[in-house]
C-alpha cells in the first residue's frame, strides 16, 4: 500500500496527496503532529534499540495514521526497516540515496537539507535525490524553506517542507518576507499588518508568511504558472536567480517533467524565459519533426500580440492582401522566444499561449536564437523565393544575418501592404500550389505531436470537414481543438504501427482512466498532456497522458492516462 | 617554528586533587603525534615533529623550573604517552625519574587503550601515583565509530581501565560533548549517558567541549554550516544533570570563540567561569545561571529535533 500520490505536474513541481489521518495536499508544510520519529540512531546504544523504539512508536499510534520516519542515518542504522503497512519515510542524502531508494518509502527526507548552501549545491542536490528516488514518492526538505525560496524549492521538485527554519530565525530576530530575510532592527517599519507583527511575535509572523507563500505556490502549480512565478521570485536574491539558470542547464531533468500543454498564458518576461523547456522543445520539434509542405515561396511575417496570430488585425490584413496567392505561399512567423512558428502550428502550445514584452528591440541573445533557428530551418527546407515582410530591428537582424529574401519593409499601412502584394505576386509566378491548408494543418500537427511521418500516415487520402479528419471511406480519424490533436480509435489504429506515443497495458479493460500500476510499458517520449495510444491484449484506446512515459513505468500510484476513446478489440 | 626541543605549551593552573584544590602544571610535549590520528575533530597531530627521546628529555627539563610547587603534573603529548613510538622508553624513564625527585603528588598522562599494558603500567606506577586519561569520548560504540572514528570500543576502554585499577592506578575519562553529527539535544543526552556509563570505570571524568580545529574533517563540516560547536548551556546541563559519585570536571577551552563552545556572545565569559568554578567545587549551586539566550538555546533543543541534521544557527 502506498500513501502518496501525485495528482498534477508542472515541470518538476507536483501537486500531490499524502494520505495520513488528514489528507494533506502537497506541496505542504509538514507539522510535527503528522509524523513520528525515534530520532537519529545515535540516540540509541545500537541499531536494534533504535528499531525497537521505532516499532513501539508505531504501535503506540494504534489506528492513527501518521508518517513513520525510520532511524537515520542509514550508514549507521544499517538496514533498519519495519514490516508494517503504514506510511514510511526514509532519511537519505546524496551519498546513500542509491541504496535508500530501494527501500520504497512514501516520503524521502533529505538529511541536513538546511545546510544546503548556494545555487549549485541546491540544484545538484535536489536533482540528484529526485532522480534517484521513485517518482511516486514525496521529497521532504527539512529546515530549508523560507517564504522567499519556497517557490524555487517546489519548482525544483520538493514536495514537503516545514516551518523549522523560519521559526528558529524568528527567535534569532530574523524577519522573513517573500522578498527575503532581514534583521528586525534594519527595518524602520514592518511591511506586514499581521497580528503577530503588532504583538512582536516574530516566529509566528515568519510561519504565517511561509504558509501564505505555500498557498500561492500550490495555486501556481494548479494553474500551470509556477515557472512564471519562479522567474519573478528568484529576482529577490542573486543566488536564487543563479539556481534557476543552473537548473535550466539540467535540460534532461526539466524536459522529462515538463508538460506539453498548459491552459495558462506562458509569460516570456525574462532572459531565463528563452531557456524554458517549452521554448527549446517547440523549436526542436519544428526543426526535427515538422515537415513543411512542398512549396516554392516562403513568407516571413512578424508575430502579433493576439494569439493565435491569424486572429490578430495585422495577420487578417496580411491574409486579405494574399488573397488567392495563399495557396502558393508557406508562412513562417518570426518571434521571440519561439523563433520560428509555421502557420500550421500557430495554435499549438505554447505558440498560441505566450506573451512577451514587445519593444521592437531585439537583444543579442534573442537575435542569436532566432537566427540560429531560422538558418537551421532554411538548411533543411529550400524555397526558390523568400519574402520577408518585416520591419525594424527584426528586419535588420535577418538582413545583417545574410538571409536572402525580398525585404518589403513590413508594416500594415496601405502602401506597405501594397508592397507586400507586389512582392508576393512576383514570387508566386510559376510557383507550385501547396494544397489544402486544413489538411496541411493535420499533417503538420500529427508530425509535431507523434514524430516525423505520422502526418503522412494519417492524412494520406484523407479529407477535412470542419475541425475533423476523415479517411477515404468517411471514418473519422482525428480532430483538432485548441491546437491539440485528438485521435479516434481509427486514427489510433493507423498510428499504432509507428510505435511511438504508445502505452502498453496489462490484460484488462480500462474504464475512463489507466492507472500507473496497469502500465506494462510506455514510450519514453511521452510527457504530461500528450495524446497517447493505449494498447492492451484486447484493448485499444486513445487519451491524454497525465504523467511522463518513464514515470508511468516507474510508478505504482496515480493516473497515467485519461482515456477519451477505448474499445475491446 | 616547530621546535623539537621545546614543548607545544605549558601552563600553570589549579585542579582538584582528592577533594582539595591544588596547584598544577600542564605540559604538552611535542612528539611525533598520535599514531591513530584519524579522529574527525582532532588536529593535534599537526603539532607533531620527529622528536627523539633526547628531545623529549630536553623539553621536560626546560619546564622543570616552572613546575616548582605543583602538586599535580599533567604531561600530555597530543597522543599517547604510553605509545613508545611517541615517547621512547628512555624518555619515559627519565621523565618519571625527574618528577619523582620533585615533590609531585600525582602525574596525569594520557593514552589510547591499546598502549596500556601490564608491564608499562607497573613500570610507571613504581615511580609515583599516576592517573591515566583515556579519550573515551562517548560510551556509545555507534557514536565513537561513526561520528568520531576513534577506532576502539567501549569494552577496550573497560579492559584498559580494569587493568589500571588492578595495578593501583587511577583512570581519568575524557568525554566529548557534541561530536559532529549530533543535534544539540542528542549531544547532551549522549554525554550524560556516557558519564553514567563511564562512572564505574573512572576516578574522574572530564567533559571536553568540542571545538573546531584547523585542517580537520570537522572544520570542513563547520565551514559548510553542518556543525555548530556546543552551546555552553549544554555543558552546564550535562554537568548539572549527570549527578555522579566521581568528580565531573570541564575546562571550557576556547569558550566564546566561533570555533569553540559558545552561547550568545554576551554571557560566554560568565558561563565559562561558572563551569570552571564548578569543576573545582563540584557544587551545582555554581551553575545557577541565566541569560536571555537561554530560552533560544531551549528552542534550539526543541527544533533541532525536527531539522534532521541541520544545526539551527
Amino acid at each position: 500500500m502506498r500513501f502518496f500520490e501525485v495528482l498534477r505536474r508542472d515541470g518538476p513541481a507536483r501537486l500531490g496527496r499524502l494520505m495520513l489521518d488528514r489528507n494533506i495536499t502537497t506541496p505542504c508544510i509538514l507539522s510535527r503532529e503528522d509524523y513520528v520519529c525515534a530520532g537519529s540512531v545515535f540516540r540509541y546504544r545500537n541499531p536494534e534499540e533504535a528499531r525497537e523504539a521505532t516499532i513501539s512508536l508505531a504501535k503506540s499510534l494504534k489506528d492513527a495514521r501518521r508518517l513513520i520516519v525510520l532511524p537515520y542515518p542509514s550508514d549507521a542504522a544499517k538496514d533498519i526497516d519495519l514490516d508494517i503497512d503504514a506510511p514510511r519515510a526514509v532519511v537519505t542524502d546524496i551519498s546513500s540515496v542509491q541504496k535508500d531508494a530501494q527501500k520504497d518509502a512514501d516520503v524521502y527526507v533529505l538529511r541536513a537539507a538546511g545546510t544546503i548552501a548556494g545555487a549549485r549545491d541546491l540544484v545538484d542536490t535536489l536533482i540528484c535525490i529526485r532522480e534517484s528516488i521513485p517518482p511516486d514518492s514525496a521529497l521532504y526538505a527539512p529546515a530549508l524553506a523560507t517564504p522567499s525560496n519556497l517557490s524555487l524549492l517546489v519548482y525544483l521538485g520538493v514536495d514537503i517542507v516545514d516551518s523549522v527554519r523560519v521559526e528558529m530565525d524568528g527567535h534569532y530576530n530574523r524577519y522573513h518576507t517573500r522578498d527575503g530575510v532581514f534583521r528586525r532592527d534594519e527595518l524602520s517599519e514592518l511591511p506586514c499588518m499581521c497580528e503577530h507583527c503588532s504583538s512582536g511575535d516574530m516566529p509566528a509572523h515568519n510561519i504565517l508568511k511561509l504558509e501564505e507563500e505555500l498557498v500561492w505556490v500550490r495555486e501556481c502549480v494548479r494553474s500551470g504558472t509556477l515557472r512564471e512565478y519562479v522567474e519573478r521570485q528568484v529576482r529577490c536574491i542573486p543566488w536564487m536567480t543563479a539556481a534557476l539558470r543552473l537548473a535550466d542547464r539540467q535540460e534532461r531533468y526539466l524536459e522529462r517533467r515538463t508538460p506539453t500543454y498548459r491552459k495558462s498564458v506562458m509569460y516570456a518576461n525574462t532572459s531565463e524565459s528563452l531557456h524554458r523547456v517549452e521554448v527549446r522543445r517547440f523549436v526542436s520539434r519544428v526543426l526535427t519533426r515538422y515537415r513543411p509542405p512542398e512549396s516554392d515561396v516562403l513568407l516571413l511575417l512578424p508575430c502579433s500580440a493576439r494569439k493565435p496570430y491569424s486572429e490578430s488585425r495585422s495577420h487578417r490584413l496580411f491574409r486579405s492582401v494574399m488573397g488567392s496567392m495563399r495557396r502558393f505561399v508557406h508562412e513562417l512567423i518570426l518571434t521571440s522566444p519561439l523563433a520560428i512558428v509555421p502557420r500550421e502550428l500557430e495554435d499549438v502550445y505554447p505558440a498560441a499561449h505566450y506573451d512577451t514584452p514587445v519593444t521592437g528591440v531585439w537583444d543579442l541573445e534573442e537575435r542569436a536564437w532566432l537566427m540560429g533557428s531560422l538558418r537551421s530551418y532554411l538548411e533543411r527546407h529550400r524555397y526558390s523565393n523568400i519574402v520577408a515582410h518585416l520591419e525594424g530591428e527584426l528586419c535588420d537582424t535577418l538582413r545583417d544575418g545574410g538571409i536572402d529574401a525580398v525585404y518589403t519593409g513590413g508594416g500594415t499601412g496601405q502602401e506597405e501592404l501594397e508592397r507586400l502584394r507586389e512582392a508576393l505576386e512576383f514570387a508566386c509566378k510559376d510557383a507550385r500550389p501547396i494544397g489544402n491548408f486544413r489538411l496541411q494543418e493535420f499533417r503538420a500537427k500529427a508530425d509535431y505531436y507523434f514524430g516525423s511521418g505520422a502526418g503522412d500516415v494519417l492524412t494520406d487520402g484523407a479529407r477535412v470537414k470542419g475541425n475533423r479528419l476523415f479517411d477515404s471511406s468517411g471514418r473519422a480519424l482525428a480532430s483538432i481543438s485548441s491546437g491539440r490533436l485528438a485521435l479516434t480509435l481509427e486514427g489510433a489504429r493507423m498510428l499504432l504501427p509507428l510505435g511511438s506515443y504508445t502505452v502498453r497495458i496489462g490484460d484488462f479493460i480500462p474504464k475512463g482512466t489507466v492507472l500507473a500500476p496497469g502500465v506494462v510499458e510506455a514510450d519514453e517520449q511521452i510527457r504530461p498532456g500528450d495524446e497517447v495510444i493505449v494498447v492492451g491484449d484486447g484493448f485499444l484506446g486513445a487519451g491524454r497522458a497525465r504523467m511522463s512515459g518513464w514515470e508511468m513505468a516507474a510508478s505504482r500510484r496515480g493516473v497515467a492516462v485519461e482515456l477519451r476513446e477505448g474499445a475491446e478489440v | 617554528m616547530k621546535n623539537s626541543r621545546s614543548p607545544v605549551a605549558v601552563w600553570r593552573g589549579r585542579d582538584l586533587l582528592d577533594g582539595r584544590v591544588v596547584e598544577s602544571i600542564t605540559v604538552i610535549l611535542r612528539t611525533r603525534g598520535c599514531r591513530w590520528n584519524r579522529c574527525l575533530m582532532c588536529g593535534y597531530a599537526q603539532e607533531g615533529v620527529d622528536a627523539s627521546a633526547e628531545d623529549l628529555i630536553v623539553q621536560l627539563r626546560s619546564i622543570l623550573e616552572r613546575a616548582e610547587g605543583a602538586e599535580l603534573v599533567k604531561i600530555y603529548t597530543s597522543g599517547s604517552f604510553l605509545d613508545t613510538f611517541e615517547v621512547p622508553e628512555a624518555a619515559r624513564l627519565e621523565i618519571l625519574r625527574s618528577l619523582r625527585d620533585m615533590n609531585v603528588r600525582r602525574l596525569v598522562i594520557e593514552s589510547r587503550p591499546e598502549y596500556i599494558d601490564h608491564l608499562g603500567l607497573e613500570q610507571i606506577l613504581s615511580f609515583l601515583d599516576v592517573e591515566i586519561g583515556i579519550g573515551l569520548e562517548s560510551s556509545s560504540d555507534l557514536v565513537r565509530e561513526h561520528l568520531i572514528n576513534k577506532g576502539f570500543t567501549f569494552s577496550d576502554f573497560v579492559r584498559a581501565s580494569d587493568l589500571i585499577h588492578s595495578l593501583g592506578g587511577r583512570v581519568k575519562t575524557y568525554l566529548l560533548l557534541k561530536p559532529p553529527g549530533l543535534s544539540e539535544m542528542d549531544a547532551i543526552v549522549d554525554a550524560i549517558r556516557s558519564a553514567r556509563d563511564a562512572e564505574p570505570h573512572s576516578d574522574i571524568i572530564s567533559l571536553n567541549l568540542c571545538n573546531v580545529q584547523r585542517n580537520t574533517p570537522l572544520e570542513r563540516m563547520w565551514q559548510r554550516g553542518s556543525y555548530r560547536p556546543p552551546w555552553l548551556w549544554s555543558a552546564v546541563e550535562v554537568l548539572r544533570e549527570s549527578s555522579l559519585r566521581v568528580p565531573l570536571i570541564c575546562d571550557p577551552v576556547g569558550a566564546g570563540a566561533k570555533r569553540g563552545p559558545h552561547n550568545c556572545g554576551t554571557c560566554d565569559g560568565y558561563v565559562a567561569d561558572a563551569i570552571r568554578s564548578f569543576s573545582l567545587s563540584q557544587s551545582r549551586a555554581d551553575l545557577n545561571l541565566d541569560c536571555s539566550c537561554r530560552s533560544i538555546w531551549m528552542k534550539v533543543l526543541e527544533l533541532e529535533d525536527l531539522s534532521f541534521g541541520t544545526p539551527l544557527v
